[in-house]
């Protein structure tokens, strides 16, 4: 390796500067094309929860409520945001972070995403709720980790009925536990939703206790809801997403008017006798796609609704 | 006179000696410096070679890389698409009511005037979407409802049937083609 004079060949410090650069340049590759792997894994994984939730928006009118376990193929941290209609419709971001590397945002705008804004899972729960004003709008898909289990103290029967297995048509999910009091709820429970006295969720529901009118408090938040799917929203998603779904929502309700005036309009010209109003809804959706859920505007949004309800129930030809 | 002469020849002969040692000593450190020369060469052919290759290497891995990627992107647009003929025969802007995968004629007429038309166009722009189409094929007749439009270069159909029924206080119900439009990836 070393001359007499005790100085280096060039061949060695050659081959050793070539052999690090190779080195170098080896690992260099190696990490980025790990890194660039979970990448695309993590923007892949979000692309593949949009489409598995396709099917919760298309449910339609078939199912009033359905519920479905979606696995991802490892456990990963999931980000949902929200983004405000603007003119248009809004959208849905999904986010997943597999092993620190986080993946291209998926842009949902043809589904409504109501959960918290961030949570590790593998397994998710999924329901699938129509929210009708007064014809159905769009289906809400609410989804949480199916590992976080939640108790419901005190909830109505009608609740009861529809995510308990107690009745034949319930959909007897396994992370909901019903009891009377917070004492029976069981240890591992995540959250306690409860529809009077305190705890982590608070519902009240107005109108003789079905889910017409009510709020629901979360983190020191109150939002409010009409209908079941708004209700069963409230509890399970963050109030800032909640908020923005709900504009979103309003934005497309304005949308739908249009079609449905425009519809009336053509029914009307065949000879149906249509006496439907649908100008203060169509109003008050287009105000309220820019603005917050306040309980004066439900209460308004559910008069209308129902009074174009009985209106078409008294029409010679259908509306909706 | 002897001695001297003898001294002479002697240093001529060192000299010479001397300068054949010299020259000697040149031929040597210049051969040994042409072998240098030549290792060194051979050295960054070798170095040379070795790049290229690895150039090549890596020119095909990402042509690889490339067309995988490309047939993915491809897939996925095709699934998206295929499923965007559900989502569409779904909506409630274009569905009858009380019915699933069918479409009210009377809304279809509505949403193409419409103004909230462009609302939507987000949701087809994210997709790739360039056209989507309704058009009545059963009975027989010229009617094409044109839900959205963009001009793309090179592109792909799907389509699917569905009932297009119109509702009155007799409702009646034809066979219409729900036509979407794909840019195909690049």
């Amino acid at each position: 390796m070393k001359t007499k004079r005790g100085v280096m060949e060039f061949a060695w410090i050659f081959a050793i500067i070539v052999g690090a650069v190779i080195l170098f340049l080896a690992f260099y590759f190696v990490g980025n094309k790990l890194l660039s792997q979970k990448y695309e894994q993590a923007t892949i994984e979000a692309q593949n929860l949009d489409m598995l939730l396709n099917p919760f928006s298309q449910f339609g009118e078939l199912k009033a409520l359905d519920t479905q376990p979606i696995a991802l193929s490892r456990k990963s941290t999931l980000e949902f945001s929200c983004q405000e209609p603007r003119q248009k419709l809004g959208n849905n971001d999904i986010t997943i972070n597999v092993g620190g590397q986080q993946g291209i945002s998926r842009i949902v705008y043809d589904k409504y995403i109501f959960s918290e804004k961030t949570y590790e899972a593998k397994n998710l729960q999924g329901l699938s709720v129509p929210f009708e004003m007064p014809w159905r709008v769009a289906n809400l898909i609410i989804i949480w980790p199916q590992d976080r289990k939640y108790c419901f103290i005190g909830a109505p029967q009608f609740i009861k009925d529809e995510l308990s297995g107690e009745s034949p048509t319930g959909l007897n999910i396994s992370s909901i536990v019903f009891s009377q009091s917070s004492y029976q709820c069981p240890e591992n429970t995540n959250k306690t939703v409860c529809f009077s006295g305190n705890c982590d969720i608070k519902v009240t529901l107005q109108n003789g206790g079905s889910s017409d009118r009510g709020s629901t408090r979360k983190s020191g938040q109150t939002v409010y809801f009409t209908g079941n799917a708004l209700m069963y929203a409230s509890i399970f998603s963050d109030s800032d997403i909640y908020n923005c779904n709900a504009k979103r929502l309003m934005a497309r309700l304005y949308s739908e008017t249009l079609v449905y005036e425009e519809k009336s309009r053509a029914m009307t010209s065949r000879g149906c006798n249509m006496n439907i109003n649908l100008v203060q809804l169509k109003q008050l959706a287009n105000t309220m796609s820019t603005s917050t859920l306040t309980e004066t505007n439900i209460n308004n949004l559910m008069l209308y609704a129902q009074q174009i309800k009985q209106q078409n129930l008294g029409s010679n030809c259908e509306l909706f | 006179m002897k001695n001297k002469s003898i001294s002479l020849s002697n240093n001529v002969e060192m000299k010479s000696a001397s300068m054949k040692e010299k020259g000697c000593q040149k031929s040597m450190r210049y051969q040994k410096n042409k072998k240098a020369q030549l290792k060194i060469q051979e050295m960054a052919f070798v170095l040379l070679a070795v790049v290229f290759l690895f150039a090549i290497l890596l020119l095909f891995f990402a042509r690889f890389q490339m067309s995988s990627l490309q047939k993915s992107a491809t897939s996925v647009r095709e699934e998206r698409t295929i499923d965007m003929l559900r989502t569409i025969a779904s909506m409630p802007e274009l569905s009858c009511s009380g019915e699933a995968n069918c479409i009210d004629e009377d809304k279809l007429k509505a949403f193409e005037l419409s103004t909230t038309k462009s609302r939507y166009s987000d949701l087809w722009l994210e997709s790739k979407i360039t056209k989507v189409t309704v058009e009545q094929v059963y009975p027989k007749a010229n009617k094409i409802y044109n839900i959205y439009e963009m001009p793309a270069e090179s592109t792909v159909a799907y389509s699917t049937f569905i009932p297009l029924c119109i509702q009155n206080i007799k409702p009646s119900c034809k066979i219409a083609k729900i036509k979407v439009t794909v840019e195909v990836p690049k």
